[in-house]
């Protein structure tokens, strides 16, 4: 093969990857068309990676050992059978056989003791029986031994040993555990709900811990976790599973059916009950059915006694009961009667389940592996959020499916559910108040009024469906209410065109609120729509379904048609209310902002101003609306260069924000850090560096560790000492703001390329120019890559100065060159003036001054 | 030889700082440190044994370098170093080991784990590995490199990510076009 072969591969083999897994064939067909050996290369890669999918590669090297499973030696599912003739004096190997604990088709268990040894430690001894595969399983028990034997965690049973029989019997000792298993145990000692989910996520640990040590147990169940009378469970038969031949099947299962694979049905998961590829993925579908089992006392499915194909149909297709529907008395033994008590115990335990607990053991229970958790882990760290109070990653299943994308900021959905309450408070008190205010047009009072009751009734109704009597115990996520009303406005209030449209605007102010800017975008288009074929032109809630469709197309970046309809919502304000209102006012500082956005200074300005004035007007001197305006008016007049008058809006904004929000509101934050820049650029460095100081100590009081706006002031800091001179001060601060950026970004990032340079520019005055040259190569790498064009020429520059200080002045003379040319470019006429005259410096200190007269001064 | 952590640690820096003296110097205290590591446990564990070369490579770095000196990056670049470093110790020794026995077999490797491949019980030669390793060095040196740092590295893909200059994301798409390539190059030989 030749590399550019390869390459033509690769490009495919991605491109194939991006494709839903049905499309991939015919793409790649498509796009090697006659090219039979490209069609063949691309295609053994994805059969690889079809093979591969859903086991875990989540950044390390964790990943699922090869398939294999078989249910062993567990207790519960031993029958009767004669013992092997070995065992007749009672002693194998070292051991000294005590009892039987059990026996079953592969063999028996004993408690068994070390003959050879003064102390005596009781282990658990099994031996395989006669017939299988003995060989096989010694060479694979030889390759397993040193990673079973390694698995050392409290809440796994030690491999201790393993060997054959005088007469060439494999057998395996392990710790001894005295205990019951883990379904027995909770129904006997009658444990809650919250100290089922506790002993659960211990048992979590233990199969994470063997899974980062890439050991799949393969056969998990009640059976094979064995909680001591101390409440410590511990895990049975870690990875003997695979170590046992494949060929040997549990006597319970598939009398027919030679070529299937053993395994323990009721825990199977519907790849190992396919024959496919087992992974940890299996072990978190295991864990999900004893959860299921420990929280209902049912199992997820009714399997008992079916045929194998059969059992595969149901655990491949079936969908289960959600545990909370499927609770049947979970507190009480199995087979105990129900009394009255435990009756309302079990509506209880049922509530409880209702909803994230349904979720998460449904998450685990997923038919295909990779949508289930990724990780026994993250199941468990699930659990632990749902105790804690937190919102789950687990989701309703089709849910997810049709809003993949929001699951991630599971958070909003939490809060959503409050906020769409508040909404509807606010918009049920603003609509009865207008409804005052107009109460001289008596007809129109009236119909808003009617109006009004309808809107909320339609919302409460809406949040009906979140009442668990109406759901039977299925919550509902505020997503879920949101796009079921949607649908449930355009469909059902075609006859009320007034009450849809005021809907409509609600739930996209919603939308908006909880960042779904294209969604909120949608839907109050078409509110707009219907306000525009309704309401006269004049209307003001016309005007506000305009200002609330400006920001959420703003959000997309869509700035003329915002600014087109903000100013046509201006002009309706205007004429409605007058020109102090805080209508007008709102209109008129987005305007202002979206003039600036487009590069028209001049014009913002006295939009800025006009707002302003509004706003103390309305709200007096000390309102929060005045800051921000304020603000935003300092940014603009900084941009302006006009400097003295940036800083006093500056100033005036956080005397402001400190009087209303206290000292120590990142706003205040925010305003210095402005300041700060302010200052500087206008020359009064001392000023700034004190005012950054400043920033820096209360960014640090406010955000946790590592912060980017931390991060961002340590940089401006470093810069401006550098300026100062405080060189070793500078790097500190410097070091630190690489130190946040590598930890936040990636390692590519500009901003990290950017600290580099600076970096870099504070080491060559210390004469540390082995890590300056370090850090301005990699800083110009990344400004090269990411095509930051104004810090590329900062790092020539830099290297430049590097070159110059070690009086290498060839290496020094074209850096500084094309640095300059570069700052002019982008017309930066202050660093290429600075860079002009370092040129003029080197060639004097050259002996070359006749080279300065080319030289044209920047423009 | 006896390196105090401290020293070794400034070597680190030195190199990564641009000093290409101090490169080739830590190269060889690291290769002494692997190769003593990586001659105890092949030693103590005498046959057919898994062995896990990601471990020497932590314990080097534990045994060479004073942690709290070091920063992410000089550490992703000790043990990319170490990795190669690592190969050429596993593979020589598989060699040796060869030779000394001939007819019983390479060296046996558990490389699928570290690899990935869920559903072939199978060893990896280790030979056969370093050869597919040649192979795709030819035909994409980015994707050997990073199978090199991942496998014989034990890098995460992050550090990974920082060693090779790329995003984690990249590591990432070639680690899993890498395996698959070698896992069926492998199983063809």
């Amino acid at each position: 093969m030749t590399p550019e072969r390869y390459q033509q591969i690769k490009v495919l083999y991605h491109a194939a990857l991006e494709r839903a897994a049905e499309d991939r064939a015919p793409f790649v067909a498509q796009a090697c068309g006659d090219d039979g050996e490209l069609r063949a290369g691309v295609e053994s890669l994805l059969a690889a990676e079809f093979e591969t999918e859903g086991f875990v590669d989540s950044g390390g090297v964790k990943s699922a050992l090869p398939a294999m499973a078989t249910s062993a030696l567990t207790e519960s599912e031993l029958a009767t059978r004669p013992l092997p003739a070995t065992h007749d004096h009672q002693r194998i190997g070292p051991y000294r056989l005590i009892r039987e604990i059990g026996h079953g088709g592969m063999g028996a268990v004993y408690l068994a003791e070390r003959a050879d040894r003064e102390f005596k430690q009781r282990v658990a001894l099994k031996l395989i029986k006669r017939g299988m595969d003995t060989d096989e399983i010694i060479a694979r028990f030889r390759h397993e031994r040193q990673i079973l034997a390694a698995l050392d965690h409290p809440n796994i049973a030690r491999l201790l040993d393993g060997g054959t029989t005088a007469d060439g019997l494999p057998y395996f000792v392990m710790e001894h555990v005295e205990g019951e298993p883990l379904d027995v145990y909770c129904a006997s000692h009658n444990l809650t709900l919250h100290e089922r989910l506790a002993l659960f996520r211990t048992v979590c640990g233990a199969v994470h811990y063997a899974h980062q040590n890439l050991v799949v147990h393969r056969d998990l169940k009640p059976a094979n976790i064995l909680v001591t009378a101390k409440g410590v469970p511990k895990l049975l038969d870690f990875g003997i599973a695979k170590v046992l031949n494949p060929a040997l099947m549990s006597d319970t299962l598939m009398p027919t059916a030679t070529s299937a694979r053993p395994m323990t049905p009721a825990y199977a998961s519907p790849e190992q009950v396919r024959g496919q590829t087992i992974t940890t993925a299996s072990d978190v579908y295991a864990l999900g059915v004893i959860l299921y089992e420990t929280l209902t006392g049912q199992r997820p499915y009714e399997i008992k006694g079916k045929e194998l194909a059969e059992v595969a149909q149901i655990v491949c297709e079936s969908v289960p009961n959600r545990p909370s529907t499927a609770v049947v008395k979970s507190t009480t033994v199995k087979g105990k009667s129900a009394t009255a008590s435990d009756h309302a115990e079990t509506t209880r335990w049922r509530k409880q389940l209702a909803g994230d607990l349904d979720n998460i053991v449904l998450m685990a229970l997923r038919k295909e592996p990779q949508r289930r958790y990724a990780s026994v882990e993250q199941f468990s760290e699930d659990i632990r959020r749902h105790l804690a109070g937190l919102p789950v990653i687990a989701r309703e299943d089709t849910f997810k499916y049709r809003a993949g994308k929001f699951v991630a900021r599971n958070r909003l959905a939490v809060s959503a559910a409050s906020l769409i309450a508040a909404l509807l408070l606010a918009f049920v008190a603003t609509t009865l108040v207008q409804s005052v205010r107009i109460k001289r047009e008596r007809d129109r009072a009236e119909r808003e009024r009617v109006k009004a009751e309808k809107v909320s009734s339609f919302l409460v109704d809406l949040f009906k469906v979140n009442d668990p009597d109406a759901t039977r115990g299925n919550k509902i996520t505020a997503r879920e209410i949101l796009d079921k009303g949607a649908d449930k406005i355009r469909a059902e209030l075609k006859d009320q065109p007034e009450t849809k449209a005021t809907l409509l605007h609600t739930v996209g102010e919603v939308y908006y609120s909880l960042g779904l800017y294209e969604r909120s975008a949608a839907l109050l288009e078409e509110a707009l729509q219907q306000r525009r074929a309704l309401l006269d032109n004049q209307h003001p809630d016309l005007a506000r379904t305009l200002t609330a469709l400006v920001q959420s197309i703003f959000e997309l970046d869509q700035l003329e048609r915002a600014e087109t309809l903000t100013r046509e919502a201006l002009a309706i304000r205007r004429r409605a209310f007058g020109n102090e209102h805080r209508e007008v006012a709102e209109s008129l500082n987005d305007l202002a902002l979206l003039t600036k956005l487009k590069g028209d200074f001049a014009a913002a300005e006295p939009l800025y101003r006009e707002t302003i004035a509004v706003q103390r007007k309305l709200s007096g001197n000390e309102s929060l609306d005045v800051a921000t305006t304020l603000a935003n008016l300092g940014v603009l007049l900084a941009d302006k260069k006009d400097f003295a008058g940036a800083e006093a809006a500056d100033r005036e904004a956080l005397a402001i924000r400190r009087k209303v929000l206290g000292a120590d509101a990142p706003d205040v934050a925010l305003t210095l850090h402005n300041l700060a820049s302010v200052l500087r650029r206008n020359g009064d460095y001392a000023g700034a560096e004190q005012t950054l100081r400043e920033t820096l100590a209360l960014r640090r009081k406010i955000y946790p560790e590592a912060h980017p706006q931390t991060a961002l002031t340590l940089h401006n800091l470093g810069t401006l000492l550098r300026d100062r001179q405080k060189y070793a001060e500078a790097e500190t601060c410097l070091r630190e703001a690489l130190a946040i950026r590598l930890k936040t970004l990636p390692t590519d990032h500009s901003y990290i390329g950017r600290v580099r340079i600076e970096l870099g520019r504070v080491l060559v005055p210390q004469k540390n120019y082995a890590e300056a040259l370090t850090q301005f190569n990699e800083g110009l790498r990344i400004a090269q890559k990411v095509s930051d064009k104004t810090y590329a020429p900062h790092a020539l520059d830099g290297l430049g100065d590097l070159a110059f200080a070690q009086k290498r002045f060839v290496e020094a003379e074209p850096l500084f060159l094309k640095s300059y040319e570069q700052y002019q470019t982008l017309k930066d006429t202050e660093r290429a003036q600075a860079v002009r005259e370092k040129l003029v410096k080197l060639y004097d200190a050259w002996g070359k001054p006749e080279k300065t007269a080319p030289l044209n001064p920047p423009q | 030889m006896v390196t105090p952590p401290l020293e070794v640690t400034r070597l680190l820096h030195d190199w990564r700082a641009g000093d290409e003296a101090a490169r080739d110097q830590l190269l060889v205290v690291v290769y002494e440190e692997l190769r003593k590591l990586a001659a105890n446990y092949l030693r103590r564990e005498r046959d057919n044994h898994t062995l896990q070369p990601t471990a020497l490579v932590h314990e080097a770095y534990l045994q060479l370098i004073d942690q709290s000196q070091i920063g992410f990056d000089s550490r992703a670049h000790f043990f990319g170093a170490a990795a190669h470093l690592m190969r050429r110790i596993l593979v020589d020794h598989a060699r040796a080991h060869n030779a000394e026995k001939r007819g019983s077999g390479a060296e046996r490797l558990s490389l699928n784990e570290a690899l990935g491949v869920p559903n072939q019980e199978r060893d990896v030669n280790l030979l056969a590995l370093d050869d597919a390793l040649h192979e795709l060095a030819r035909l994409d040196t980015q994707q050997s490199r990073i199978v090199e740092l991942r496998f014989f590295g034990g890098l995460s893909i992050e550090e990974t990510a920082t060693v090779v200059g790329v995003s984690p994301a990249t590591v990432k798409r070639e680690w899993n076009m890498a395996k698959h390539w070698l896992n069926k190059q492998i199983s063809e030989q």
